[in-house]
């Protein structure tokens, strides 16, 4: 066993992984793990050997930066590399016999050769994590001061997720069950970085259909879902078949084509586009309903690839209120009847109490009855640019009051989900 | 053969004669630290002070209490576990061994592994008898790197 003098010892503190502990590689030991110490920095382990006749496991960790763990993770970095290029790293020693570790620490410059990694020493594949990153970046309110109230950003994180792994959820059997995980957050700004993993059946090879064509779709999908969904919500829920000449939609047609290229069964491609749109819709959907929180207005989702000098993003889109002017609640499908006003002629009037109105982005919530005179919570989005403090709408807001206002409406099987105000519907006294 | 040894300190019953037999004939691939494998390759978990956690698990006390051998050609495959094992600790176990047990040297178990590595549904588990020796195996030996 390699000797270490005594005087190396250290406090377990910078080398002991306290939490996040997961292993990469197990062969009768943990071989190659990776986890977290006390001060939240990530540490890369190894098992480096054994003695016997002391019942002692020697293992290295060595911490690393954020950006050398992503590239380690994302198979771009070897392991011997983040040994030789690391400020230091930790021998730990544990005892089977006492349960206790010690720990020492040396310059990565003194570990003999013959106890480097290899020279590819990367990630086993069926633990990296996809070179491209998905970043949230929280804009506005709180999040521009870099904090965010927890409670909100609870849900959103999971829901984000949700999102990410609805768009590679199509190719779990090419590529094993798409897994969104959380990175740690980037420095320096209010960011909730993603990576992607697959679990697999790891003797099956990975990634051996061109996995960039994957990433594509599903930046694709993404973007689809924030930019042009809420655009587009006729032509997803119309009954179209794969075949025809070309969708209504040409941004819905331009996805389709890049699903077809990957989706396996082309015949069932539009169908099941539209499942996942609809799914992933949905927890959009909630994440809007959370701009209205005091933690942010809106949330810009990024790719990411590379790191340091190579790094580049590419914004995919940024999801705000608007979502909450859609119908898409988790229960809409082809049955439901969808009805909009005819933007071409005026604006027919409604009957509107407010109830919450951010004053800022002129959006919020309304009640109306419904035909049936049942009550619809529809959102509402106030054109025009005049300031809405002290003017029909705060009143509606304040005192519970009934408003006529011009606008057009959305419904969903009777109901009201969305109205966009022009104006109000006559000049209330002062 | 007696197996005193395995069944001390626990109430587990690795030995039921019904799973464990005595195979002389098939060729086990077993990793080891030596190019001459000596005693030390050939203790198992239990006898390195590594017990389970739960110790009324009598699954994961039996394969402390055995050494771990991969049929072969069956499960050659394995192979590819250790060599990339071997990449990220070049100097733990580096000889791989190949085993024909000797009459009166043990039982062995098909134990096969939930994990998920190439050959793991072959995992056996070899319980040593009490007057185990390593001449009591036929061995052969090669390193993982030249297998690379």
């Amino acid at each position: 066993m390699l000797r270490i003098a005594k005087s190396k010892q250290v406090p377990p503190d910078g080398a002991a992984i306290v939490d996040n502990y997961r292993v990469l590689h197990f062969d009768e030991l943990p071989i190659l793990f990776v986890g977290t110490n006390k001060f939240s920095t990530w540490i890369i382990g190894s098992l480096v050997e054994e003695d016997d006749d002391r019942k002692v496991e020697r293992y290295f960790h060595i911490p690393v930066t954020y950006q050398t763990f992503a590239a380690f993770l994302g198979g771009r970095v070897s392991y011997r590399d983040v040994i030789t290029n690391a400020g230091m790293v930790y021998m730990v020693d544990k005892s089977a016999r006492v349960n206790l570790s010690t720990h020492y620490v040396m310059e990565p410059s003194l570990v003999p050769s013959q106890y480097l990694p290899s020279t590819d020493s990367f990630c086993p594949s069926q633990e990296q994590i996809r070179p491209l990153n998905y970043v949230a970046k929280l804009q506005g309110r709180l999040a521009d001061a870099q904090s965010a109230n927890p409670a909100d950003l609870r849900d959103v994180q999971v829901w984000l997720g949700n999102v990410i792994e609805t768009a590679y959820d199509y190719f779990r059997n090419v590529l094993g069950r798409p897994v969104a995980l959380m990175l740690p957050s980037t420095g320096g700004s209010f960011e909730l970085n993603y990576g992607i993993r697959f679990e697999q059946d790891p003797q099956r090879v990975l990634f051996s259909h061109n996995p960039e064509l994957y990433d594509a779709f599903a930046q694709k999908f993404i973007s689809f879902c924030v930019n042009d969904l809420p655009l587009n919500l006729d032509a997803i829920t119309a009954e179209e078949r794969v075949g025809a000449a070309s969708l209504s939609s040409p941004a819905l047609q331009s996805l389709l084509d890049s699903f077809t290229e990957v989706y396996p069964q082309p015949d069932g491609a539009l169908r099941a586009l539209k499942t996942s749109l609809r799914e992933a819709s949905v927890y959009l959907g909630k994440i809007s309903t959370t701009t209205a929180s005091e933690s942010y207005k809106q949330i810009a989702l990024l790719n990411r690839t590379g790191f340091g000098r190579d790094l580049s993003e590419q914004v995919l889109g940024v999801v705000d209120d608007l979502y909450n002017s859609l119908p898409l609640d988790g229960t809409l499908d082809s049955t439901d009847v969808v009805q909009s006003d005819d933007e071409t002629r005026d604006p027919p009037k409604y009957t509107i109490i407010v109830y919450s109105l951010n004053r800022d982005t002129r959006k919020g919530y309304a009640r109306i009855r419904n035909q049936d005179a049942t009550w619809s919570q529809p959102t509402i989005a106030i054109e025009g640019r005049e300031p809405l403090r002290g003017t029909e709408y705060t009143a509606s807001l304040h005192n519970d009051k009934e408003i006529d206002v011009l606008g057009y409406a959305r419904r969903v099987n009777g109901k009201y989900k969305h109205i966009t105000i022009k104006a109000l519907a006559k000049t209330y006294p002062t | 053969m007696t197996f005193s040894r395995v069944a001390k300190r626990t109430k587990c019953k690795c030995m039921e004669e019904t799973l464990c037999l005595e195979d002389t004939q098939t060729v086990y691939l077993h990793k080891v630290s030596n190019e001459k494998p000596v005693e030390s390759d050939f203790r198992t978990y239990w006898e390195r002070g590594k017990k389970p956690n739960d110790l009324n698990d009598c699954l994961a006390v039996c394969l402390h209490k055995g050494l771990s051998f991969y049929p072969s050609p069956l499960a050659d495959n394995v192979v590819v576990h250790w060599q990339q094992t071997h990449r990220f600790s070049p100097q733990w176990k580096t000889y791989i061994c190949r085993i024909k047990i000797k009459p009166l040297a043990g039982l062995i178990r098909h134990t096969p592994s939930r994990a998920q590595y190439p050959g793991a549904e072959h995992h056996h588990t070899f319980f040593k008898c009490d007057s185990f020796t390593v001449d009591r195996l036929d061995l052969t030996t090669a390193s993982l790197l030249s297998e690379g």
